[in-house]
């Protein structure tokens, strides 16, 4: 899901940026350090909407070297992966475990054990994808799939996610070519 | 009890308890003073009548030690029994104690010995009072209760020496009892039998190995004596040692002991004198054979054997022998002398032996140990074998048995006389018969009935011992069905506080929560999500039984495994499912893991899940190596063997070498790590651009078509690539750098990386002079000078580059005989090869930066020649003969080819001549757009779109397959027909953009050609700059551009010019072809062998 959220970051600067681009050189590692970071609580920062000049608190000169700390406070795009969440999602990459899709930066593990039953031995390996047993379905990379986020995993900075296709209206939506089958 | 009892009355006499234990104390504490001898005689004295009046109360006790005692007794060695001074010398036990209290207690017991004799206790009988008992009691239990705080550092010290602990605890008792305990006599008698358990009962565990003697102890010294004596002499020492404590000489020893070894007591003292003082005059001792007990044998003197256990008829044992060693067996005799038993035991019969000739038997008779295997008679008779004769066993006379190769069989079972200790041994408490052994010796009657087995008229018994070791077997199982049922059962789910669980009965099914405590059939838990806390009302805790819940491991938590085979591995759970058709299932389900580290699947049942946010990383070292390390291999026949760790096992590795093979490693075989020079490396993408560690790339052949992984190690121009996509071998798998390409966010570095090549062209005359072949990853443009470190260790160090990676150099140091990896950026060049410093002035930029002097170089060089050179200063010096070169040259080139571009034959490998075919194109324009009349240089578009170099590479990559395709087999695997070649793409591209031309070695009059387009073959007859007029071979002519030909690979016998090389310009017959040279023959008939690649054909006239 996605939000809007004001965040903080501190950011440390060192002397040579100090200057009349100082808020931009602020803004510019800002967005360089937090975005497509994933904030444990929050998410992943997709973008860094707006960063509020008059909200960048300065700090004293660090003795030994110079450098000033700066908390900013800035308004970003987060995308937070809820469990039980129905994301419609990219399949990246199939294997005989499973597939990986992405929402986004957010990668999802969909295991056979969470396919639908007709699937669960339906890994071609020639061709890389997750075909059911009736040949209707056939998931591979590139392909659209509705998937329910099942677990979370979170990192240092980064979050991992397993998704199911084994519940009703889930499953591929996509094949990929173009067309866009829809549901 | 006594505390119970007492009441206020009582209060009194307890003060003048408290008066006499002071008294006690005290004199125990003066005791050393001769004069204290008066005050302990009454306190004695008052001793004794608490004695006479607790006599009732420690009667009432007395029993149980006694019949305590009388048990160990028997059970203790009877040796002892019979020891004519038992009494005297549990007595003189008691003296061992020198010091100062010791003998005070000495004292006493002398005295109360004297004075009460025999019948002492017999006076005891008039004192019934209770409520004094009561009241002594209490002060004894005070009194008791203080010494035994006060001992116990005493206690402590002592124990480890069973006797002398015995001997102390018969003190400890006698004090602890208050100084004078009607039991003290008797109590010595038996203690000495059984001293530790004493000590144990009364007494709080200590640790074994506070127990262990240490230097503060007193030290132990050893003595021979004649067998037999021991006990004797000992008790004469310790008459000796009493006699002279009465005396007030008090000898220095603290004990004397005999041990379970013949012929030898011990003496222990803390001093060498009082031993030597104390043994003086005792005979039978060898007071030379004196000799101190080293203190870490010092529990060795006093451990006790366990005497050994007649082994009985049914007993277990085991065979100590033969092929049977280890195995079990079962006593069915035991013979008259009790040496000798017959047992019963599976056999291990070899029935291939009688086939092989007698040598070969004794061999595999020796070397091969036979399986367990019952005996079948219908199966040795059926193999042909000698008749069976049916025996009966000596001894056993009713015992019907087989008789086969010496051997008897009954029911299946060997049977045979062994001697006792030797051949078998009883199985002991340590070493019980397993479930598996047990298993094995069962035999199952219904089997060995089906085999038609002689019925021995007991058809349907099973076998007596068959039936034993069924017996045990039911009875073992059912008690690991107890501790399996335990670890199953409710007690150990595998659950802890803090789980999640899930209520499978009652009213509340389906409810999770987390457990907040839990006992050992209930657990209290917190319901989970509010609905539920609502509907309980208010309650937050809901007890349930064991029985009630389960453990709940939801689907996508990240678990780690506590037990089992997968112990400690980490994952996420990717399915849970219920085992089918098991009725256990209820409580235990098996959950799907994916493993953080293998990415396999694994199936753990959920008690041995433990939600966790861990990630384990396996075992992550092994002997220094660590997953994913780049590791030179060895054993494997290759020597440059190098592969990646991709599993790290408890003993071996599996390591993906560098040619994909995966293969299990043990860590001798790996000849260390190679991970520093894997992070300097670089190589080159199929677009020349430069790839390192880290970053991400796009395989755009091969297998692995379409993928992108991550560099994580690469050796020469293989790449190990991580995929966190791929489940195999940890996700690394082995492309070639030329089958990728790179991608992601290092994509800015393609201007440096293309750069790279671009700098060659300066840095050649370093490498001519110094150097074969261009590596287009490395800027040789440092080799050979003189640079100056600028930071680090060796800063201000001059020396001259070694050798340089993409990142360092190597200096070797002018002052010290020595090489050092310098970060190319801490160098500071300041003078050639010959430390002439004299450019540098005017060139201004040091090498710094590799990619600097390119940068500034770019944009000048199209312009005009000046800053190219000033950026290019420090390569120029060397570089001017290649001007020279090709300034005299231009259409052929041949100098310059010769000269510069002749990688020889060192280079042999496909990735690096191709890194060597882009350098020579990229030399090649540069050098053109220099010395060319044409205005138009194709780079100048390239540069300044900076992706023109791109655009230049893809064409280069793309056009390079199908010339190899043309030009003829012999002629492929020449590296430098390559370079010819890649020139001639390089032609072809500037063609084909349009801006410029250039023209290949060949591009000459007369030279034959073949048209791209038509396949038309024609000779040039003319050549005007980049355009030449070719004539067919019907006469007609056309114009073309030189990209649009290529050259006829001459054939023997054809008439060729030789394009470069030595003999240059050389025209002749080439006669034959022998790899990649080729021989000619001039038109004066002499012969000459020149490189193949140089050959041009040409059209004769």
């Amino acid at each position: 899901m996605f939000y809007v959220k004001t965040l903080e970051h501190e950011i440390e600067l060192e002397p040579i940026h100090f200057g009349q681009k100082l808020r931009a050189t602020i803004v510019r590692l800002l967005k360089e350090e937090v975005e497509g970071l994933a904030l444990a609580n929050y998410g992943f920062v997709v973008n860094v909407i707006e960063v509020p000049e008059d909200q960048i608190r300065g700090n004293i000169i660090e003795y030994d070297t110079g450098n000033v700390v700066f908390f900013v406070k800035y308004t970003a795009l987060l995308l937070r992966p809820f469990v039980n969440e129905v994301v419609d999602a990219t399949v990246a990459q199939c294997n005989e475990l499973g597939f990986f899709a992405y929402v986004g930066p957010l990668r999802i593990f969909v295991s056979k054990h969470s396919m639908p039953e007709d699937m669960f031995n339906g890994f071609d390996g020639e061709r890389d994808s997750w075909v059911s047993d009736d040949k209707e379905v056939v998931i591979s990379s590139g392909c659209g799939v509705r998937l329910k986020i099942k677990g979370r995993t979170v990192e240092q900075g980064n979050i991992t996610a397993i998704g199911t296709i084994k519940d009703n209206y889930l499953g591929l939506i996509d094949d990929g070519s173009g067309e866009g089958e829809g549901l | 009890m006594a505390f119970g009892a007492s009441d206020d009355d009582s209060d009194e006499e307890e003060e003048d308890d408290e008066e006499e234990k002071a008294t006690a104390k005290r004199s125990r504490l003066e005791s050393d003073e001769d004069d204290e001898e008066e005050e302990e005689e009454d306190e004695e004295e008052d001793d004794d009548d608490d004695d006479d009046e607790r006599a009732p109360k420690s009667k009432k006790k007395r029993p149980k030690i006694a019949s305590f005692i009388d048990d160990q007794a028997e059970a203790s060695e009877s040796d002892d029994d019979d020891a004519p001074g038992g009494k005297s010398k549990s007595k003189d036990v008691s003296r061992e104690y020198m010091d100062k209290e010791a003998e005070a207690i000495i004292a006493q017991q002398e005295r109360r010995r004297r004075q009460g004799g025999g019948g002492w206790l017999d006076s005891l009988g008039g004192l019934t009072d209770d409520k004094e008992r009561d009241e002594r009691d209490v002060a004894r239990i005070a009194a008791e209760l203080e010494e035994r705080h006060r001992m116990d550092q005493r206690r402590r010290m002592v124990v480890p020496r069973p006797r002398v602990s015995g001997a102390a605890r018969g003190r400890v008792v006698s004090k602890a009892d208050g100084g004078a305990d009607v039991d003290n006599e008797e109590a010595y008698d038996e203690e000495v039998y059984d001293d530790e358990e004493i000590v144990e009962g009364e007494s709080a565990p200590v640790p074994q190995s506070s127990l262990m003697p240490s230097v503060s102890d007193p030290a132990l010294w050893m003595f021979s004596c004649p067998t037999g004596r021991e006990v004797e002499l000992v008790y004469q020492i310790m008459n000796k040692c009493v006699a002279f404590a009465k005396r007030n000489r008090p000898l220095g020893i603290t004990s004397v002991l005999v041990a379970q070894t013949k012929g030898k007591i011990y003496v222990e003292s803390y001093s060498e004198p009082a031993v030597i003082e104390a043994l003086q005059g005792v005979r039978g001792v060898m007071m030379y054979s004196m000799t101190k007990v080293p203190i870490s044998d010092m529990t060795t003197v006093m451990n006790v054997v366990p005497k050994k256990v007649p082994v009985k008829k049914n007993d277990w044992v085991r065979m100590t022998r033969g092929h049977f060693k280890g195995d079990l067996a079962l006593v069915n005799q035991v013979g008259e002398s009790g040496l000798k038993c017959v047992i019963q035991c599976v056999p291990r019969l070899d029935l291939t032996l009688a086939d092989l000739p007698p040598e070969e038997a004794k061999v595999r008779r020796r070397t091969v140990r036979p399986p367990q295997k019952f005996f079948n008679a219908q199966e040795i008779q059926s193999a042909g074998r000698v008749t069976l004769l049916r025996q009966r066993f000596p001894g056993l006379n009713n015992i019907m048995c087989d008789y086969y190769d010496g051997s008897y069989y009954h029911d299946g079972y060997l049977l045979k006389e062994v001697t006792i200790g030797t051949v078998v041994k009883p199985c002991t408490v340590d070493d019980p018969p397993t479930l598996d052994e047990l298993q094995r010796f069962r035999r199952n009657k219904a089997s060995s009935k089906d085999k038609g087995d002689y019925d021995d008229g007991n058809d349907n018994e099973e076998n007596a011992g068959s039936q034993l070791a069924g017996s045990l077997l039911s009875e073992l199982s059912e008690l690991q069905g107890k501790t399996g049922l335990a670890s199953s059962g409710p007690g150990d789910r595998g659950l802890r506080i803090g789980d999640t669980i899930e209520v499978v009965e009652g009213d509340l099914v389906g409810m999770q929560g987390k457990i907040m405590s839990l006992d050992e059939t209930t657990v209290k838990v917190r319901p989970n999500n509010d609905a539920a806390l609502a509907e309980l009302g208010g309650m937050d805790e809901v007890e349930f039984l064991m029985s009630q819940i389960r453990k709940f491991i939801a689907v996508g938590i990240h678990v780690k495994v506590t037990d089992g085979r997968y112990a400690n591995e980490t994952g996420v759970v990717v399915a849970v499912e219920s085992i089918d058709g098991d009725a256990g299932s209820d409580f235990d389900r098996t959950a799907v893991v994916l493993t953080d580290m293998t990415h396999k699947e694994i199936s753990v049942r959920t008690s041995q899940l433990q939600e966790s946010a861990e990630i384990a990383s396996g075992q992550d070292t092994l002997a220094g190596y660590e997953l994913h390390d780049l590791v030179v291999l060895s054993g494997g026949g290759s020597t440059n063997e190098v592969g990646v760790i991709v599993r790290v096992g408890r003993e071996e590795f599996t390591v993906i070498n560098n040619h994909g093979i995966v293969r299990e490693a043990r860590p001798e075989e790996l000849r260390g790590k190679r991970n520093k020079p894997s992070d300097r490396a670089v190589a080159l993408d199929v677009q020349a651009n430069q790839i390192r560690c880290g970053d991400s790339v796009t395989i755009v052949e091969g297998p692995h078509k379409g993928k992108t992984a991550t560099i994580k190690r690469m050796s020469r121009a293989q790449l190990f690539l991580y995929s966190q996509f791929r489940s195999e071998n940890s996700g690394i798998f082995v492309v070639r750098s030329r089958s990728c390409v790179l991608t992601g966010g290092t994509k800015v570095a393609k201007g440096a990386s293309a750069g790279t090549p671009r700098d060659s062209p300066f840095s050649t005359p370093s490498s001519q002079a110094g150097r074969g072949p261009i590596r287009g990853d490395r800027d040789e443009s440092l080799m050979g000078k003189t640079v100056r470190i600028q930071a680090g260790q060796w800063k201000g160090y001059l020396g001259t580059v070694s050798h340089t990676t993409a990142t360092h150099v190597q200096v070797e140091l002018h002052s010290r005989l020595k090489k050092v990896m310098v970060v190319k950026d801490r160098v500071h060049v300041i003078g050639d090869k010959f430390g002439a410093t004299g450019e540098t002035g005017d060139g201004g930029i040091g090498v710094a930066a590799p990619s600097m002097p390119f940068t500034g170089a770019a944009t000048p060089m199209h312009g005009g020649a000046t800053p190219m050179y000033g950026g290019a200063t420090p390569m120029h010096g060397g570089a001017t003969p290649m001007h020279d070169g090709y300034g005299g040259s231009t259409p052929s080139h041949s100098g310059m080819s010769e000269d510069i571009w002749r990688p020889g034959g060192s280079i042999d490998r496909d990735a690096d001549f191709r890194e060597d075919g882009t350098v020579a194109g990229s030399g090649w324009s540069v050098s053109q757009s220099d010395s060319l009349p044409v205005p138009t240089n194709p780079f100048v578009n390239g540069n300044d779109n900076s992706g023109g170099w791109g655009v230049s590479s893809d064409l280069d990559g793309s056009t390079w397959t199908p010339n190899m395709g043309e030009t003829e087999s012999v002629v492929k695997h020449d590296p430098d027909t390559f370079v010819d070649l890649h020139t001639d793409n390089n032609v072809m591209d500037s063609t084909i953009e349009g801006t410029g031309e250039e023209a290949a070695v060949w591009f000459m009059e007369r030279v034959c050609v073949q048209l791209k387009k038509t396949n038309a073959q024609a000779v040039i007859k003319e050549i005007n700059g980049s355009q030449a007029v070719v004539e067919f071979e019907d006469k007609s002519t056309q114009t073309v551009r030189n990209g649009e030909v290529t050259m006829v690979p001459p054939q023997e016998h054809d008439l060729v010019l030789v394009t470069g090389g030595a003999d240059v310009g050389v025209e002749g017959e080439l006669v034959c072809i022998d790899g990649t040279d080729a021989i000619l023959k001039e038109s004066n008939e002499n012969f000459k062998i020149v490189d193949f690649v140089h050959l041009a054909k040409i059209a004769s006239g």
